[in-house]
């Protein structure tokens, strides 16, 4: 529902601004900003996940550091019981439709879609430029494609995710994403 | 820096993203007005602070968010081994097979 | 080329001639000459002078364990780096470096005077001097100490290079690209994973690349070096770093890697960052740094061309240079022969080899014959000459314990030394891998490892290079043994502290650590005045402690100190190493942290608006908040009166996005809220707000903030600016460890909420008509309640809350339409002269109202009855956290700091916040303090300056007249109601 069209005379403004520097020309890496998206923070007990995932038509991985993706949504797995669904921004209803099917058991459903931002940094180079802030190893072995995880990047909390083998998806609370992009800026010079 | 393993997450992941949280299995009273004041002063401040192992509560706070117990010698300053809230406190015998 | 320069030797080019200054002097060096190199090839000892006797100094070493050859490092004005070791430099064209600790030049020092009063410098002289009287300190001691001591001066400017940092992992991590550490790469390049082999130098290869005739498996070792590393080089899962030090080893095989990327090239070749700190996690670690010889301490043994053989060795067969034309030997370890013959047999001229033992194996004597080389054993070195450079040495024999006065001088233009090796263990102590004494070698060698680590080679005290090299293979999980000829012999030191003398020890230098210029006699005087323990003896003398952390000269410190004390070294201990291992750039040390990233400011949505609007911003926590928008020329307390008035006159617009929120949803929320606040929550309606307290279980306000109630199962809650995280973290405490089962959920939505505050008499009129579906009346929408709604067609959370003491509404919206919100907010507010306010009129309006800040009029020893709250206790709650614990003895007791107001006598007179409080003014001092001052204010709507206080038993003191002194006068003030303005509320409901 908060796409442009409407929200009338009021302008969306995600607050980041990508310098020239975080595109290299030799295509190492390329960093862009995510346009908005519908973004929710899903809670449930473990022992309804499945129940939950039948009534609503939203396949949860249950895994914790394991995404779906379906057409509706990508899910990630970030603890036991939650889940950061992200959609596109005309699908916020949607999701909120289906997950008022299930009705057996309480969870919580937060909107959060304007508390993240996110960058995808995609390229040769593109995981050594997450590790310019990320102490995880992101070898194929220790961080698959498909994997998600929060974790830390330098003094900030990132949400992690590796859509493909030289992709990246961060996500990043709204007034932390300057200084994230700051320090791969400074990163990204120093390549 | 130490790698501390998570037992909801089951990886072992940089201290940065966790957090201390004081002494492990010390339960909140059922019924605090129940308590002399020596006993609620008892729970409140008195913490056991050994020299060796330590049953410690963290929190994997840059990670899955959840609360879990840990065994760490204050000594090595190494953790022997961490475990969800809600496990029974390791036994001696298990806290020595894990150290060996 | 220079007589020193022998070009048929050495890994350097001499068809590359390179020109580079030092001290503004130009010299020729070749393409893989150190400064060091390079300046002994030019004939150039004196490079420096010492820290606190200003003493000439040479060139004692050939790599990072050079304690001298300190110099200023020049790439310009702003990127001099002081305090580098002239031995780890590389040469490049155009070069620059100075020398340092010298006025006003190195050959003429003033200060040298230091090395002839040097009686009055003894051990624990800084402590011993500069103790009385007290005044003289600050005015004349310190100053006096700062102006001579010290090393290089810092540059001026800022640094203008890049840092970069990052993380790695890898499987095998190798510290030391000698022969073990290439033969362990190379049997870890084949096991698979990933494989790391740092070296500190700029060309990987150690002690080979110092030892041209060793044998490989039959190759000549730079052979076998070339085509070792060509292999690694090649090999996909292995990555080399020459010019990287491992600076730090910590917890879990987690070390600091620091890579030099540029200071080797010239400056205009220079391009990327200066240095890249790698924080690498390594499953196995596999130490093969070597070991590092140590100087013989005897009198004269700093002088300017005394250094240690090992160091000639390289400067001979890796440089090409040869340090002297006569030179003299002195050792008690059998590798400074080898030294020797390899100088002798370059057709430099040995004037003789003093061995203090009495016996030596039969080969090096036959060897030494060989080559018509004076062996002299059971002789020992008195004194040396020579001013700026050793011009003679004196050498006597030693007969049992006596040594011969009759001494016999030699000339020489260099005396290389040995007093055996030392296993370079730092980066084990650093992991905590734990330490056994070795008498034959009389070292410490590692012992248990506390990490997965391995030394092998000469680290772990063998020095045999095919041993050192099959170690190293294995703990690489290879079984490939070398054939490698090392049959030279290998003993000597054994206990060796100080050359045996006929001279008064009292009367002489002889030096143990080099940089901080401490003697011999300096740690025999620390253990006669009482000093028992190695790390006592250290602090006291300095030992150890120069930047080099006394690479050279903490095993010969300990030795003596054991000797002194009496005591086998065992016994005395070892002092700690700790990173990192060289002195490492802060650069490298912020990597990718400078400029922008320098730290995390978080700004909200509307923060641009702001800047662009002129405002004057302040930190909370993390935020960047505006504190106040100064119209032309006014100052701040001009800005905070006009936005005060025009907010309680007309309208105000405050940014209060920092707020903490977190939505608790689930059937159990109220039940939650009831446990973690104070006040009561199951009935609140929905659409209803509540104030609420949160109490620590000790009893003390640790939060507070506005509770709204979007469903039966569903709060929006807000927290203070600085407060959120904790907030949250303590009540996911509660919640996961204490009550799990809860059916409530808590998720931060802080982000998720751009909030503008619209404050003043006509905030309704102004939002009316951007609201849809909200009924804004005061019966339909009174204060303290909340609506899901549109707002310029936007989802938005509407609360009818003040903390101004107005009519006043904040308007939630998704953060990214914050300041597209705000901007229309404000063109519209025109009509009313809406005025932006910053936090620090929002702190004076509260104060008018006798609202606390938490933090500020709370310092976590203030409980809900100090601070006047009772009224927001849930009296028939059974329990809440802290509830407890307001029962407590101290809680109840009387004495206890309560909050009130004051309003000082002259109304003019603003009390400084932090000031504190007495009931009497013509009391002695000290005074009886009773509380202090938490907030005060110029109250523009009252004319008269507010303050808010926590005063000993205050709320009963109400009418009492207390006293505030300060330096230049006593205020008077009187103790009032915490409610300035409006007690009634009336303002809250004014249309």
């Amino acid at each position: 529902m908060f796409s442009d069209a409407d929200s009338g005379s009021l302008k969306l403004d995600q607050g980041v601004h990508i310098g020239d520097c975080l595109r290299l020309p030799d295509q190492r890496f390329d960093l862009n900003l995510v346009d908005e998206r519908s973004r929710f923070c899903l809670r449930v007990r473990e022992t309804h996940v499945s129940a939950f995932a039948k009534a609503s038509g939203l396949a949860l991985p249950t895994q914790v550091g394991t995404t779906r993706q379906d057409e509706n949504a990508l899910i990630m797995c970030l603890s036991p019981d939650e889940w950061l669904i992200i959609a596109a921004s005309e699908s916020k209803d949607l999701i909120k439709r289906k997950t008022d099917q299930f009705k057996s058991a309480p969870f919580s459903l937060v909107d959060v879609s304007h508390r993240n931002v996110a960058f995808t940094l995609r390229g040769e180079g593109a995981a050594a430029m997450v590790n310019v802030g990320c102490p995880l190893d992101l070898d194929l072995k220790a961080f698959p494609v498909g994997k998600c995880t929060r974790t830390i990047f330098e003094r900030a909390e990132i949400i992690l995710y590796r859509p493909a083998e030289t992709e990246f998806h961060i996500e990043v609370w709204r007034s932390f994403a300057p200084y994230v992009l700051s320090v791969l800026s400074n990163g990204a010079q120093a390549q | 820096m130490m790698l501390i393993e998570c037992p909801v997450c089951k990886e072992k992941r940089p201290e940065l993203e966790f957090r201390y949280a004081g002494e492990a299995h010390i339960a909140r009273p059922e019924d605090p007005d129940a308590l002399s004041d020596q006993e609620w002063a008892k729970y409140l401040f008195i913490r056991s602070n050994p020299r060796g192992t330590h049953f410690e509560r963290w929190v994997h706070a840059h990670g899955c968010a959840k609360f879990f117990n840990a065994v760490r010698d204050t000594v090595t300053d190494k953790f022997v081994m961490t475990y969800k809230c809600g496990e029974a406190r390791p036994s001696p015998e298990q806290i020595a097979e894990r150290q060996s | 080329m220079s007589q020193y320069r022998r070009t048929k030797k050495g890994r350097v080019d001499s068809r590359q001639q390179i020109s580079f200054s030092f001290d503004g002097k130009t010299y020729q060096g070749l393409k893989g000459d150190t400064l060091a190199s390079a300046l002994l090839a030019n004939g150039v000892h004196l490079v420096g002078r010492s820290f606190k006797y200003h003493r000439p100094r040479g060139i004692m070493a050939a790599g990072s364990d050079e304690a001298n050859a300190l110099v200023a490092f020049d790439r310009g004005e702003a990127r001099v780096t002081p305090n580098m070791r002239a031995t780890t430099l590389e040469l490049y064209d155009g070069f620059k470096a100075q020398s340092q600790n010298n006025w006003p030049s190195l050959n003429f020092d003033v200060t040298a005077i230091n090395d002839r009063l040097s009686a009055f410098f003894p051990a624990g002289f800084y402590n011993k001097t500069f103790m009385w009287p007290k005044s003289f300190w600050d005015k004349v001691y310190e100053p006096a100490i700062r102006a001579t001591a010290g090393l290089g001066p810092a540059p001026k400017a800022a640094d203008p290079d890049k840092y970069d940092a990052n993380y790695t992992h890898c499987e095998t991590l190798i510290v030391g690209a000698g022969p073990a550490g290439i033969a362990a790469a190379r049997a870890a390049a084949k096991k698979g994973g990933r494989v790391i082999l740092v070296d500190e130098q700029g060309e990987l290869g150690g002690s080979l690349l110092s030892a041209p005739d060793q044998k490989i498996d039959g190759q000549p070792a730079w052979d076998w070096l070339a085509e070792s590393l060509a292999e690694l080089d090649a090999a996909e899962n292995v990555t080399l770093m020459p010019r990287t030090t491992a600076i730090g080893y910590y917890h879990d095989n987690f070390l600091g890697l620091a890579e030099r990327l540029t200071d080797h090239l010239p400056e205009d070749a220079a391009e990327g960052p200066r240095e890249r700190l790698h924080r690498v996690w390594a499953q196995e670690v596999i130490l093969a740094t070597g070991a590092i010889e140590r100087p013989l301490v005897f009198a004269g043994n700093d002088r300017p061309g005394v250094m240690l053989a090992s160091a000639a060795q390289t400067f001979l067969n890796r440089y090409g240079v040869a340090v002297g034309e006569k030179i003299a030997v002195v050792t008690g370890h059998d590798s400074a022969y080898k030294a020797a013959f390899d100088l002798s047999d370059a057709d430099i001229e040995i004037a003789v080899i003093v061995d203090c033992r009495a016996q030596v194996d039969q080969k090096l004597i036959a060897e030494a014959e060989k080559r018509g080389i004076s062996l002299r054993t059971g002789h020992t070195v008195t004194a040396t000459k020579g001013r700026h450079r050793v011009k003679s040495i004196t050498i006597n024999k030693v007969n049992g314990d006596q040594v011969d006065p009759a001494g016999e001088t030699l000339e020489c233009d260099a005396l290389i030394m040995s007093g055996g090796w030392t296993p370079s263990v730092h980066l084990w102590s650093h992991s905590k891998g734990s330490l056994q004494w070795r008498d034959d070698i009389a070292a410490y060698v590692p012992d248990k490892p506390n990490e997965n680590a391995i030394c092998v080679g000469a680290c772990n005290g063998d020095f045999g290079i095919g041993a050192a090299m099959a170690a190293g293979a294995k703990a690489a999980g290879g079984d490939h043994t070398f054939d490698v000829d090392d049959t030279w012999p290998w003993t000597g030191a054994g206990t060796l502290e100080i050359l045996p003398t006929h001279r008064d020890e009292s009367r002489i230098k002889a030096f143990v650590d080099f940089q901080n210029d401490v003697t011999a006699k300096d740690i025999r005087l620390a253990v006669r005045e009482g000093f028992k323990s190695i790390e006592h003896i250290k602090r006291y003398t300095t030992t150890g402690m120069a930047t080099d952390q006394g690479k050279t000269s903490n095993l010969n410190g300990l030795q003596i100190a054991a000797s002194a004390l009496g005591r086998p070294v065992p016994q005395v201990g070892l002092t700690t190493f700790r990173p990192p291992y060289t002195p490492t750039t802060y650069g490298a040390l912020a990597g990718n942290n400078g400029g922008a990233a320098f730290d995390v400011v978080r700004k909200t949505s509307i923060d641009g608006w702001a800047e662009e609007h002129g405002a004057v911003f302040e930190p909370v926590g993390l935020w960047r908040r505006a504190r106040y928008f100064p119209r032309d020329g006014e100052d701040m307390h001009q800005a905070v009166a006009r936005e005060g008035k025009a907010t309680r006159d007309s309208l105000g617009i405050f940014d209060a996005s920092t707020l903490g929120k977190i939505e608790v949803v689930g059937p159990d929320a109220a039940e939650f809220l009831n446990r973690m606040y104070t006040n009561p929550w199951t009935k609140l309606g929905v659409g209803r707000c509540r104030y609420g307290l949160m109490l620590g279980e000790d009893g003390y306000i640790m939060d507070d903030g506005v509770i709204g109630r979007l469903a039966d199962d569903r709060f929006h809650v807000t927290t203070t600016t600085g407060g959120a995280p904790r907030v949250l973290a303590h009540m996911e405490d509660y919640l996961q460890t204490e009550w799990p089962d809860l059916d409530v959920w808590l998720t931060s939505i802080t982000e998720q909420w751009a909030v503008i505050a619209l404050n003043g008499p006509n905030a309704r009129k102004l939002i009316e008509p951007f609201v849809e579906g909200v009924d804004l009346s005061s019966d339909a929408f009174p204060h303290m309640a909340v609506r899901e709604c549109k707002v310029c067609g936007i989802d938005a959370r509407l609360f009818r809350v003040s903390f101004s003491g107005e009519l006043g509404f904040e308007i939630n919206v998704p953060a990214h339409y914050g300041r597209a919100l705000w901007e229309t907010l404000y063109a519209a507010g025109q009509q009313y002269d809406i005025t932006p306010y910053g936090t620090e009129v929002m702190h004076v309006l509260r104060a008018e109202k006798g609202f606390i800040i938490v933090g500020q009029d709370t310092d976590g020893t203030v409980t809900p009855y100090d601070a006047g709250m009772s009224w927001a206790i849930g009296k028939k709650k059974k329990d809440f956290v802290g509830k407890r614990s307001l029962a407590r003895p101290d809680i109840v007791a009387e004495g206890r700091k309560q909050l009130v107001g004051l309003m000082t006598k002259n109304p003019k007179t603003v009390l400084e916040e932090g000031a504190q409080i007495v009931m009497t003014p013509n009391q002695s001092i000290p005074m009886e303090m009773v509380g202090h001052v938490t907030s005060s204010y110029w109250s523009e709507t009252l004319g008269h300056s507010i303050a808010l206080a926590l005063v000993a038993d205050g709320h009963d003191l109400k009418g009492q007249t207390i006293y505030v002194p300060m330096p230049d006068e006593m205020i008077e003030a009187e103790i009032v109601d915490t409610i300035f303005y409006d007690k009634q509320g009336e303002q809250l409901n004014v249309f």
